[in-house]
C-alpha cells in the first residue's frame, strides 16, 4: 500500500491510478461525514462527487501538515454544509443554531418506522442520532466511526475542543438514557 | 445528587474512551455495560453506501474533465492560429494588391450587422451545446 506522500505525489503527476486509490481509501470517510450531515440519500452521492472533485483540484495545496483524512474530511463537511445552506431553506436554522440545547430536543418516538427499527438496538441508536442537531451528530460520527482525535474534529469543524468534548458527553448520555428505556421495553 | 450522577457519567464515558477497563468490570456494573453496549452500537456503520466501482467512476469523470481542458485550449489555439494567418494574409495582400483589400474591407463593412450575427449565433449554438448537451450526455 502507498503512503500518503507518495500517493499525493503520483496524482499530482497526473497518474488517475493513485487517483482511484485515493478515492477507494476515502470514500466511506466522505460518505460518513456527508450523510451525517445531509439526510436525503439521493443528494449525499452528488455531494460525496464534489468533494472528491474538490479534493483532485485543490491537492496541490495540501501540505502534510495534518493528515490526509483530516484534509478531506473537512474538505466533506464543509461541502455538506455548503450544500445544506444552498439547497435547503428548512434545514438552515439547524446548522446556524448549532448550539440547541440536546435536552430540550424532541424525538420522534411512536412512528412506524421507529416501530420497525425498535428490534434492532444499533438500528434504535443511528434513528436517535439521525434525529439529533447537526453538530451532535458529526461530533458522534467523527469520534465514534472514523476514530479521529479531538484535536482532528477541531480541525475539521472548526470547534473548540471544549464544545466537542461537551457534545460528545451530553449526546452519549442522553443516547444511554434511549437506550436503557429501550432495553427495558424489550 | 444529579451532579453525582453527571460526574459518574462523565467518568463512565472517560474510561471507556481510554479503554480503561476490564471486561469484569464492564460486566459487573450495569451503567458501564449499558455505555460500553452504546459505544459498540456508535461504531456501526450507516446502512448507507456508496455504489459499486465510484472510485472507477470518480477517476473516469476527472479523466473526462482532463480531456475537457485539453480540448478547450486546443480550441484556443486553433482560434489564435487561424486569426494570425488572416491578419498576415491581408497584410501581404495589402502590400501587393492594395485595391483588391480596400473593396474587401468595404464588402464587408458593408454585410458588417450579418456577419456580427452569424459569429454570435455561431458563439451561441457551440455555448448553449456544451452547456446542456454534451453536460447532460457526458
Amino acid at each position: 500500500m502507498l503512503d500518503e506522500q507518495e500517493l499525493v505525489k503520483k496524482i499530482l503527476k497526473g497518474d488517475t491510478k493513485a487517483f482511484e486509490i485515493l478515492v477507494h481509501q476515502y470514500e466511506k470517510l466522505v460518505l460518513h461525514v456527508t450523510s451525517r450531515v445531509i439526510k436525503k440519500e439521493e443528494e449525499v452521492l452528488d455531494v460525496c462527487q464534489e468533494v472528491f472533485m474538490k479534493v483532485h483540484l485543490g491537492l496541490h495545496r495540501f501540505n502534510f501538515q495534518s493528515k490526509l483524512s483530516t484534509w478531506i474530511a473537512k474538505i466533506a463537511y464543509l461541502t455538506s454544509l455548503n450544500h445544506i445552506r444552498r439547497y435547503h431553506t428548512e434545514n438552515q436554522q439547524r446548522v446556524i443554531r448549532d448550539d440547541l440545547q440536546l435536552d430540550q430536543h424532541y424525538f420522534s418516538e411512536e412512528t412506524p418506522e421507529h416501530l420497525l427499527i425498535s428490534k434492532d438496538m444499533s438500528a434504535y441508536v443511528q434513528h436517535l442520532i439521525s434525529q439529533m442537531p447537526l453538530a451532535y451528530r458529526t461530533v458522534l460520527t467523527l469520534y465514534h466511526l472514523d476514530e479521529f482525535s479531538y484535536q482532528e474534529i477541531q480541525e475539521i469543524t472548526g470547534m473548540p475542543e471544549g464544545t466537542i468534548k461537551n457534545y460528545l458527553f451530553r449526546a452519549r448520555m442522553l443516547l444511554k438514557k434511549k437506550v436503557e428505556l429501550y432495553l427495558q421495553n424489550e | 445528587m444529579n451532579d453525582m450522577k453527571k460526574l459518574d457519567d462523565q467518568k463512565i464515558q472517560e474510561l471507556l474512551e481510554n479503554k480503561a477497563l476490564s471486561e469484569d468490570t464492564i460486566a459487573q456494573n450495569p451503567d458501564i455495560h449499558l455505555y460500553n453496549k452504546l459505544f459498540a452500537a456508535l461504531k456501526k456503520e450507516p446502512e448507507i453506501s456508496l455504489p459499486f466501482g465510484f472510485a472507477a467512476f470518480m477517476t473516469n469523470k476527472i479523466k473526462a474533465q482532463q480531456i475537457k481542458q485539453t480540448s478547450f485550449k486546443s480550441y484556443v489555439i486553433a482560434f489564435a492560429t487561424t486569426g494570425l494567418i488572416l491578419i498576415a494574409s491581408c497584410m501581404f495582400l495589402f502590400v501587393f494588391q492594395t485595391a483588391l483589400v480596400l473593396q474587401l474591407y468595404a464588402f464587408l463593412f458593408s454585410v458588417k450587422y450579418i456577419l456580427v450575427t452569424a459569429i454570435l449565433a455561431f458563439l451561441m449554438v457551440q455555448y448553449l451545446d456544451q452547456k446542456f448537451v454534451k453536460k447532460r450526455f457526458s
